[in-house]
């Protein structure tokens, strides 16, 4: 018997403020800034260190699922 | 429920174990006997069962689960070990290649008893120290039961037996949750899991005890300092299911490298068992509205195939969501987190007012929320009672943030 389930969806930090967001928001809902735009505490905090082996974590399960990988956006 | 922490890489949830709901996590109550008296106890646990499970019907549930992937069993009670059989259970457990863990008072488990556990293969001990010696005690029912936690926690050391501490979240141990946790520093734990005392069987009858939705204005910055704290010490603190949630501590407890709150995981990858073999999502959950038929009357694969009381989480749909959950940011990942806490405070899931990210979004707007007992719990293992929520202004002095 196969039994089906949905995942999660992805959440990420918010690079400036470090609350969690949805995969790809742009102007987070809690600081009002760019999501994206790496800033002190999460560079200091070794958040993007982190954030990079997330996304081969999330790779590896997309080719476990055989799904699309999912678009990595730039680290800047 | 009472849970083994989290964060053993083998309870780790895949994608791949959501998408094709692998009951990874079990909360097994081996028996409802019990010789404490919790008045926060939510399964009324006391006296056991009538018709609980025979040791061959045990190791049945094993085989089972063992073939439906599940990877850790954590065995509870009332006292998992006031069973007879429950080395063989643990051992039982382990030959099937699935980790065990088992949750305990530590009431009368002796260094012997644990010594024994751990050679028949258990890999982890939790033990409940809910406050300072008066207040364990009074909680607990029992006098003298803290001093046993402690000396049980000693034991774990003493045999190199992993040892954590669950702590059940009160209004009366706000104010002594630091030193609580100095005393399990000095005990040897290594994890520290806290959760919400729940809307539930007994704390329904002494709902003096429960926290306001409000007090955790000032839980969650004292939880982000304790977890600071105990960092530097070795000591790991892990919210529980129902300490929540997307908080600006969060980012602490949960991740990013734990992983963030993904929603209640009952009747996806965790599955409950009461002792006579009744199946649920999850162990704590009120059996009338969740049981899913018993081990005795078909296979476990085809209740977690077919039953609809396992089915609710598994689309991930927000249909259930209400109330302030239901217009939240956080909605579609969340889904009004620990069904459990929700559930059994308003008789239906789907609307938490234990939870951080609601608490302030409302004090923003100058309001707070408030639950009261309006109606009590019968008198049977898991039965709810119903609270109403009322929305009122701050009062001015109060905290906010
Ligand atoms: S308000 Fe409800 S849905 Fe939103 S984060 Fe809190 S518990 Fe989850
Ligand atoms: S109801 Fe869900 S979130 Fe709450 S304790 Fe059970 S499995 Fe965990
Ligand atoms: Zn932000």
């Amino acid at each position: 018997m196969t039994i089906q389930g949905k995942a999660a969806p992805v959440l990420v930090l918010c690079r400036q403020c470090l609350r969690y967001v949805f995969d790809r928001t742009i102007i987070c809902p809690h600081c009002g800034s760019d999501a994206r735009q790496i800033g002190d505490r999460y560079r200091d905090g070794g958040y993007l260190a982190i954030e990079i082996m997330q996304r081969i974590d999330r790779l590896r399960d997309d080719a476990t699922q055989r799904r699309p990988p999912e678009a990595t956006d730039d680290l800047r | 429920m009472d849970q083994a922490p989290d964060d053993t890489p083998r309870r780790r949830v895949s994608l791949s174990d959501q998408l094709d709901c692998v009951p990874v996590y079990v909360v097994w109550e081996l028996t409802l006997a019990c010789n404490l008296k919790c008045i926060h106890c939510g399964s009324r646990a006391g006296h056991k069962r009538a018709k609980e499970l025979t040791t061959d019907e045990c190791v049945d549930v094993i085989r089972q689960l063992a073939e439906l992937g599940t990877r850790e069993i954590s065995v509870i009670g009332g006292e998992a070990f006031i069973r007879r059989d429950w080395l063989t259970i643990i051992r039982a457990i382990r030959d099937h290649g699935i980790d065990c863990t088992m949750q305990t008072g530590g009431y009368k488990l002796s260094g012997d008893m644990i010594r024994s556990a751990a050679g028949a293969g258990l890999l982890g001990l939790g033990v409940s120290v809910d406050g300072l010696e008066p207040l364990h005690d009074r909680l607990r029912g029992v006098k003298g039961s803290y001093r046993e936690a402690l000396r049980v926690l000693d034991d774990c050391r003493r045999l190199g037996l992993t040892a954590s501490v669950n702590t059940q979240i009160t209004s009366a141990v706000m104010s002594e949750l630091p030193q609580v946790m100095e005393i399990i520093i000095d005990a040897g734990a290594k994890y520290w899991q806290v959760q919400l005392t729940v809307a539930m069987g007994n704390a329904v009858d002494h709902d003096d005890i429960l926290l306001q939705p409000y007090d955790l204005t000032t839980l969650m910055p004292l939880l982000a300092e304790l977890h600071l704290k105990g960092r530097e010490r070795n000591l790991v603190l892990l919210p529980g299911n129902n300490v929540g949630y997307f908080g600006p501590y969060d980012v602490l407890w949960r991740g990013p490298d734990r992983g963030y709150y993904s929603g209640c995981p009952a009747g996806q990858n965790v599955i409950g068992l009461e002792a006579d073999g009744t199946v649920k999502g999850c162990p704590s959950l009120a059996t009338d509205r969740y049981g899913a038929g018993d081990v005795r009357s078909a296979s476990i694969a085809e209740l977690w195939a077919t039953h609809p009381a396992l089915q609710f989480n598994r689309n991930r749909g927000t249909d259930d969501l209400w109330g302030f959950c239901h217009d939240c940011y956080y909605a579609e990942a969340c889904r009004g987190g620990c069904t459990w806490t929700a559930d059994s405070l308003l008789g239906r899931r789907g609307n938490n007012p234990y939870c951080h990210h609601r608490v302030l979004t409302l004090a923003e707007r100058g309001i707070r929320e408030r639950i009261v007992k309006i109606e009590d719990a019968p008198a049977l293992p898991f039965a709810t009672g119903r609270f109403a929520l009322i929305e009122e202004p701050i009062p001015a002095g109060a905290p906010r943030a």
